[in-house]
């Protein structure tokens, strides 16, 4: 048969337009985009410092991944919006101070597990997050404003900061 | 209102019939897309209407499945075909030829353009968070309070429960009322003057869903303490820390409370 | 063919890839020398549609090439084995067919990898430099084994006629073709899997262990999953080739032969593509494993409505497949006598599909948001993984039916036990659709872990000892069965032809996106986590775009395999061999 192989190539072609046509009208279009890094000044203002939190826990961080910002059941990881009044409490529990236990679960998370939740969270100081101690302390800083006196600042609390990666940096160069 | 649709539905399922015993599988054809669609359509009388994106999609997949299944058998799929044909070649059917070609497709062909070109006056979709989260400390007054975890003082007092109940009514009524309705359902004389309009408390999602801490925070800080994802241009809530004491503000939360029969959320 | 063209046809393939692999290097060093020197961090970038892009286009024909001269073969000497032991030409002709194919294919395949070969280092220079400084060796190995794959698939197509006699030989050099070709598969699987699931190098990309650097958490999940794959798509392939040459066939010899060819390579297809469900979900296993983080974005985050585009798209094979059997009922005698259930299995499939294609949330008009929130109250149901999975299962057992069916249509059952034959089949369909169902229902109530970790597995687990029963059930109930006319075959209207090109065209673009999704998993990493990706295309684009890209891919893949078909078919002509009279 004559022209068969030009219907069948028009063929091809037609399902592939209709599969791009889907792509293009049916699905929502958004990039995701390589994060900014943001810069944090000496002695910046605690709301500010709040904010910045914030839009890392939102975007950077990608915290929003496993944690959800209500409790609700069957969650991977703890809620945001209690987050603070939690910390707050194991902190007490584990005779530690608020910050270095902040710091602690971010930096070695795997040193201590809430009740009911497993061993998954990455060191977000480190790739592939790879947060600055500026974004560390502003995202401790936002944890803290979810249900507790806010005591971190930046750059006061740099040094408690980094003795805890220090520390995480000898686990694991022991194990 | 008259209820076209499943009448739709109905008229595509008796065309469908007649082509079945006419065995003419192209009416069937079209009457069973008529069919779908109208009891597709015909789902927002016993639900929330289905999204038109959904609609349109199930309807391209019917389209597509409807036309592999008549064309399994080589004497159907002729048998389908036939209309088409006898529209295109017969000689008798010359006229109608005609009114397809000048009449039917141009008029066609306006109408979608005039869909394309009309202009509509729908402002641009935001998901809108209908209960946003609260933020953990507010003032109300001066006063430094912890939103979260925030517990209602007059609850404790058990034995004035009843009364706090009916002063609460007494403020509702010269405060919520106009708006939140004699029947606590949102339907209040201004409802209809709002978009979105004023939330009911009956039922089971709105109050019954809320600690009394959130609620005592919208009641205070009304629109201005919206974030802006829940749009608080959109809000026509007042904030009544400017118009009620402290103690009113939890006594008319326990009114609102206690007349529908909700229980504040304690977890 | 004679015997001095097999020394020919082996000296021809060797000068091809030197000369090939001659050109990609020359053209590395010249180009290398004459071009400007990349930018600060390590790029240069292509005129006009950019690097990603180019290289996206390349790759991905690269793989779909490889893909199909990896995946031919199996099935080509399965085929070939199959000849041998059951004494049948008609299948001997369909291997040599096949390897036919992928010979040819083998030139297309190493020129696309050369230009890739040149590109590659050309645009992402210092990407590849780490590339080379952590797996450089194996690279060399995967040069080595090019060559010694050569050989062999060049001996084993040019020696075909002359080993006539000494078949087992000839078999056991495909034999030795398909290990060759599952080493290269692991080579390049290796690579991708360290970039996507690193390992063996420290924090800042210094090399630690090569071995741990080659063994990612990816390797074996991915290579396990393209080596299944692999198999669908070539099998896939040759049934498009078979429908263009039913099409394109003049005789009704050629067409009878076409028929049946292209009716075994799809439904070899689409009994692999039976396993991909389960390979698939041991590599998500290893994913989440390696990062938790990388899974989820995958599964729920900016990739989500890929999955629904995956929905759509296995959906449109499952349908293809089961209009082409049906209408393969046409031509078996007797086939008239189940046109009746065909009704019933339509609208199982409909049902199936429309579950399927739901999604979770919609895209909705903001007088449809003010009624009902983000998710619809009843569809939303629909939309979670619970349904989906039900949908799956489901569809995929009305899909086996209608392939028995196929299979019984012109036979006539003669055992005693017809009757409760009858029943403990219908017994087995509707029982294991009713517990499949029944799971469904019940992962609603359950944890995401528990329905993901258990629930799943069982409800496949189900579907496959139900498919198993209901296969060793017909081979028992047909044993001896009486016949009632053998298949016409060649007798199949020109649309069930379309329907096998369907199939195949929809899994390259499904494959297309697949990979698009692997490697924007990475997000804005060339190494997860390793070695950041810090050019101008870091960012992921819309969907759109990216199926715009596949639609692109997918069309030049095609429009070279129309050029592969068209050669053979000069080829034939010319030699007089092959067509009906080989």
């Amino acid at each position: 048969m004559k022209g068969g192989a030009i219907k069948l190539f028009l063929v091809v072609v037609g399902i592939n337009i209709f599969f791009a046509y889907i792509g293009l009208y049916f699905l929502p279009q958004s990039q995701s985009l390589p994060p900014k890094t943001i810069k944090i000044e000496k002695g910046i203002p605690q709301d500010e410092l709040i904010a910045v939190g914030e839009s890392i826990i939102f975007g950077k961080g990608q915290c929003m991944v496993c944690h959800p910002m209500k409790p609700e059941t069957g969650m991977r990881a703890p809620a945001i919006a209690t987050i603070g009044a939690e910390m707050v409490k194991s902190a007490k529990e584990r005779n530690m101070p608020v910050e270095a236990y902040v710091f602690e679960a971010l930096v070695n998370p795997s040193s201590y597990i809430q009740k009911g939740f497993e061993n998954m969270m990455p060191p977000v100081h480190k790739p592939p997050t790879s947060l600055t101690e500026g974004e560390l302390i502003a995202v401790s800083a936002f944890l803290q404003s979810k249900g507790s006196n806010i005591t971190i600042n930046y750059p006061d609390s740099v040094p408690v900061l980094q003795e805890e990666i220090t520390k995480e940096a000898k686990k694991g160069g022991s194990g | 209102m008259l209820k076209i649709y499943p009448i739709i539905a109905v008229i595509g399922l008796f065309l469908s019939i007649v082509a079945v015993l006419r065995k003419s599988p192209f009416f069937n054809f079209a009457g069973l897309l008529i069919f779908i669609y109208g009891l597709l359509k015909s789902a927002e009388y016993i639900m929330p209407a289905l999204p038109a994106q959904v609609i349109l999609m199930y309807m391209a997949m019917c389209v597509f499945s409807l036309f592999i299944y008549f064309s399994i058998q080589e004497e159907t799929f002729k048998a389908f075909l036939e209309p088409m044909r006898a529209v295109l070649a017969d000689d008798n059917k010359k006229f109608l030829r005609l009114i397809i070609v000048f009449a039917a497709l141009p008029l066609f062909a306006g109408y979608l353009t005039y869909v394309k070109v009309k202009p509509t006056y729908n402002p641009p979709v935001s998901a809108r968070i209908v209960h946003p989260e609260p933020p953990s400390q507010m003032d109300f007054k001066g006063k430094t309070m912890n939103v979260l975890g925030l517990e209602n003082p007059l609850r404790k007092d058990t034995a004035n429960f009843a009364k706090y109940v009916e002063e609460g009514k007494k403020i509702y009524y010269q405060n919520c009322f106009f708006c939140h309705g004699d029947d606590l359902d949102g339907k209040g004389h201004m409802a209809d003057a709002f978009n979105p309009v004023p939330l009911p408390f009956r039922g089971t999602d709105t109050i019954a869903q809320l600690p009394e801490s959130f609620v005592f925070w919208r009641v205070s800080k009304g629109w201005r303490g919206l974030p802006a994802g829940s749009g608080p241009w959109n809000s026509a809530m007042p904030s009544f820390e400017d118009f009620l004491t402290e103690e009113e503000v939890w006594k008319v939360i326990m009114f609102i409370y206690e007349s529908t029969g909700n229980k504040p959320r304690s977890w | 063919m004679s015997d001095v063209s097999v020394k020919k046809g082996l000296a021809k393939g060797l000068i091809k890839l030197t000369v090939l692999l001659g050109i990609g290097f020359i053209f590395l060093l010249l180009l290398g020398k004459i071009l400007p020197a990349p930018t600060e961090d390590g790029y240069r970038l292509f005129p006009v549609i950019g690097s990603r892009v180019w290289v996206w286009i390349i790759a991905q024909l690269h793989l779909n090439f490889a893909a199909f001269v990896l995946g031919v073969p199996i099935f080509a000497v399965s085929m070939e084995y199959l000849s041998w032991r059951r004494k049948d030409d008609r299948l001997d002709r369909i291997a040599y067919d096949f390897t036919k194919l992928f010979t040819l294919a083998y030139t297309i395949t190493a020129s696309i990898g050369t230009v890739l070969l040149i590109s590659l280092p050309l645009l992402y220079p210092k990407f590849i430099d780490h590339m080379m400084r952590i797996l450089g060796p194996t690279w060399w190995l995967y040069i080595a084994f090019m060559y010694v794959e050569v050989i062999v698939c060049y001996y084993y197509y040019y020696s075909w006629h002359k080993m006539k006699d000494k078949k087992g030989a000839h078999v056991a050099i495909g034999g030795l073709l398909n290990i060759m070709g599952t080493i290269m598969l692991l080579i390049t699987s290796a690579w991708v899997g360290y970039m996507t699931t690193p390992g063996g190098v420290s924090e800042t990309g210094e090399l630690v262990n090569r071995w741990q650097a080659v063994k990612t958490f990816m390797w074996i999940p991915l290579s396990l999953h393209r080596l299944v794959a692999n198999v669908v798509f070539g099998a896939g392939i040759a049934a498009a080739y078979a429908a263009y040459r039913f099409i394109a066939s003049e005789t009704d010899e050629d067409r009878a032969y076409y028929d049946w060819m292209g009716y075994t390579s799809a439904m070899i297809s689409i009994g692999f593509s039976l396993l991909l469900p389960g390979v698939g979900y041991l590599l998500g296993v290893e994913i989440y494993s390696f990062n938790e983080q990388m899974g989820i974005q995958l599964m729920g985050g900016f990739f989500a409505w890929l999955w629904v585009m995956q929905a759509i798209l296995i959906g449109a094979i499952l349908m293809f497949v089961n209009y082409y059997l049906w209408i393969s009922l046409n031509k078996m005698p007797g086939g008239e006598r189940y046109f009746k259930y065909v009704k019933f299995l339509f609208i199982i499939m409909l049902l199936g599909y429309a579950v399927w294609l739901t999604p979770h949330s919609v895209a909705l008009s903001l007088d449809e948001a003010r009624k009902m929130g983000t998710y619809h109250p009843v569809l939303g149901n629909l939309g979670v993984m619970a349904a989906k999975n039900t949908a799956v299962v489901i569809t995929y057992l009305a899909t086996f039916l209608s392939f028995a069916i196929f299979k019984m249509s012109n036979k006539e059952s003669v055992v005693s036990w017809v009757k409760l034959g009858n029943a403990l089949r219908g017994l087995i369909v509707v029982g294991s659709s009713v517990i499949m169902l029944a799971i469904g229902v019940y992962s609603y109530m359950v944890t995401s872990s528990v329905r993901v970790k258990v629930l799943s597995p069982i409800q496949f687990g189900i579907f496959f000892l139900a498919i198993i029963a209901l296969f060793i059930l017909d081979a028992k109930m047909f044993k001896g069965a009486k016949i009632i006319g053998e298949p016409r075959w060649g007798k199949m209207p020109e649309r069930s032809q379309y329907a096998l090109i369907g199939i195949t065209v929809t899994f390259t673009w499904l494959m297309g996106m697949m990979g698009y999704m692997r490697s924007g998993g990475r997000q804005y990493w060339h190494v997860y986590g390793i070695m950041k990706d810090t050019s101008v295309d870091a960012f992921l684009p819309t969907h759109g775009y990216a199926a715009v890209i596949t639609s692109i891919v997918t069309v030049i893949f095609y429009a070279l395999m129309g050029f592969l078909f068209y050669g053979i078919m000069k080829l034939e002509k010319k030699g007089g061999q092959g067509g009906a009279k080989a």
